[in-house]
């Protein structure tokens, strides 16, 4: 138990992004019990969580809580019991907003040590599975492969909708109010095993070809210059699982640099715009890699691929304009 | 069926990934500790890869994901706490939040330490706490700006050594 609510920021332009961290990471119930340690009687009068948000909840679940006046926030303050309401609400109806909030580094190591029991776990069963073997085992199998596989390719269908162009437009913006208030060192990126195989070297195309984030270029330029790297993706057509499967992992590996890379061309909000983008960029790569390996149909999953390279692209070239 | 099984498990890999942070968090909301939270955390995605092709209808996977993790805190308290659950528990309630017996336990852990804070530094706290600047609060108290500052500072050292004494 701590006094951590005593670190809320000074000024409103903080409080939303310092508010939106408590509410994905760990410690929410210290800072709940922190403001209602400080409460008074008359500043407890019971509101609802619906009352309080009123015509902003869908614009919270899309845009986080910079959607709110400052009188709003205020009264999630006073009324600290709404928070953890608030965070179920969002963690089950919340767009791809809130998984970009950024998380402590011990969040994200708990994480990762509960895959490695997670995982060992879904072993054991299996095993369990295996020696009572029979038709029941194999349609059990088939029927979880069937379930998670529906599940990914949803959910691939579900970020094309939230990534139409007003969409974007609007959950970048909000990214960019947020990018200042983020802890300085970004949280690891959670080593999921398995991952997909990346292949061993780089070929040499799209980011990955030599002196493609090079160039004492001005900002836009050096945008432009990112975004025609991102178009190298066209340059081939696979056809078979193993012949994608290669190329995405070629484009994965490219996100990979762009991440990694220092970009001393963009001023740093710009920086941390582009790594941010690129962190949500990879996921879906990763994505389509994992429903390649799932079955899925080769020419249904490259053009998902395609999508998404046609909107990394896109959202690279929008900003180069915004900068030009 | 190896093949599928691997398949079906680096695709979960990814499910795991996108969702655990928020299960995770939802929990440790709930709990009193993170590695009993991390604990729990784990059951849940247990369950998830063994009751997904029977008991997930297809729909809204976080809402059936969220639904598993409230009965593991609900198995959980009535396993750790057998015949002393909180007088509000209903399991039957929706609107029931095991957060809020947690929250209640912590808030009155530190009030002892707000408690022994003087009016002035309270009443400063207090304003801070419900979202005002320290602009706000000079022209509220009639005092300067630098001076609220300062008695917050001063309130923040007081209760940060407080709660160290207590749960030393």
């Amino acid at each position: 138990m701590n006094f951590s609510v005593l670190d809320i920021p000074d000024d409103d332009q903080a409080l939303a992004g310092w508010l939106e961290r408590e509410l994905v990471g760990l410690n929410l119930a210290n800072i709940t019990a922190g403001l209602l340690a400080f409460q008074t009687g008359s500043e407890a009068a019971a509101a609802s969580l619906t009352q309080v948000l009123g015509a902003q909840r869908q614009a919270v679940l899309d845009r986080g809580l910079a959607a709110l006046s400052p009188e709003q926030l205020r009264s999630l303050l006073r009324q600290p019991r709404l928070l953890p309401r608030l965070q179920e609400e969002l963690f089950i109806h919340g767009g791809p907003h809130w998984d970009r909030v950024a998380r402590a580094s011990e969040h994200q190591q708990l994480v990762y040590r509960g895959w490695e029991r997670v995982s060992a776990g879904t072993a054991t069963l299996l095993q369990t599975q295996s020696v009572g073997g029979g038709t029941p085992a194999r349609r059990q199998t088939l029927a979880r492969f069937a379930s998670i596989a529906a599940l990914l390719l949803l959910g691939l269908f579900g970020w094309w909708q939230f990534q139409g162009p007003g969409a974007n437009r609007v959950d970048n913006a909000a990214g960019d109010g947020l990018a200042q208030q983020r802890p300085i060192s970004p949280p690891p990126e959670v080593p999921v095993d398995p991952t997909p195989t990346v292949s061993p070297a780089p070929t040499g195309w799209g980011w990955n070809k030599p002196g493609a984030l090079e160039g004492d270029v001005p900002a836009a330029d050096y945008l432009r210059q990112l975004a025609d790297g991102g178009q190298a993706w066209f340059n081939k057509r696979p056809e078979s699982a193993a012949d994608l499967k290669t190329r995405l992992e070629q484009f994965r590996k490219g996100c990979q640099t762009l991440i990694d890379a220092q970009h001393p061309q963009l001023a740093v909000a710009d920086r941390d715009w582009l790594r941010e983008r690129c962190g949500a960029w990879a996921g879906k790569i990763d994505e389509h890699i994992a429903a390649i390996d799932s079955g899925a149909d080769v020419q249904a999953v490259r053009d998902a691929a395609d999508e998404t390279v046609n909107k990394l692209v896109n959202a690279l070239r929008q900003k180069a304009e915004t900068l030009a | 069926m190896q093949r599928r099984d691997d398949a079906s498990h680096r695709a979960y890999a990814i499910l795991y990934k996108r969702h655990a942070p928020k299960v995770l968090a939802f929990l440790a909301t709930r709990l009193r500790d993170r590695n009993v939270a991390n604990d729990v955390c784990q059951q849940v995605w247990l369950k998830v890869w063994e009751k997904i092709s029977t008991q997930f209808d297809g729909r809204h996977f976080r809402g059936w994901i969220f639904q598993i993790a409230r009965n593991q805190l609900i198995d959980d308290r009535r396993r750790q706490r057998a015949n002393n659950l909180p007088d509000e528990f209903d399991p039957a309630d929706s609107n029931w939040d095991p957060a809020d017996s947690e929250i209640d336990d912590r808030a009155e852990h530190l009030l002892p330490c707000v408690e022994a804070l003087d009016e002035d530094r309270r009443s400063i706290v207090q304003f801070r706490l419900t979202g005002q600047s320290f602009e706000d609060i000079s022209e509220s108290l009639g005092i300067p700006p630098n001076t609220a500052m300062t008695r917050f500072h001063r309130a923040k050292d007081q209760l940060r050594d407080c709660i160290e004494r207590r749960s030393s």
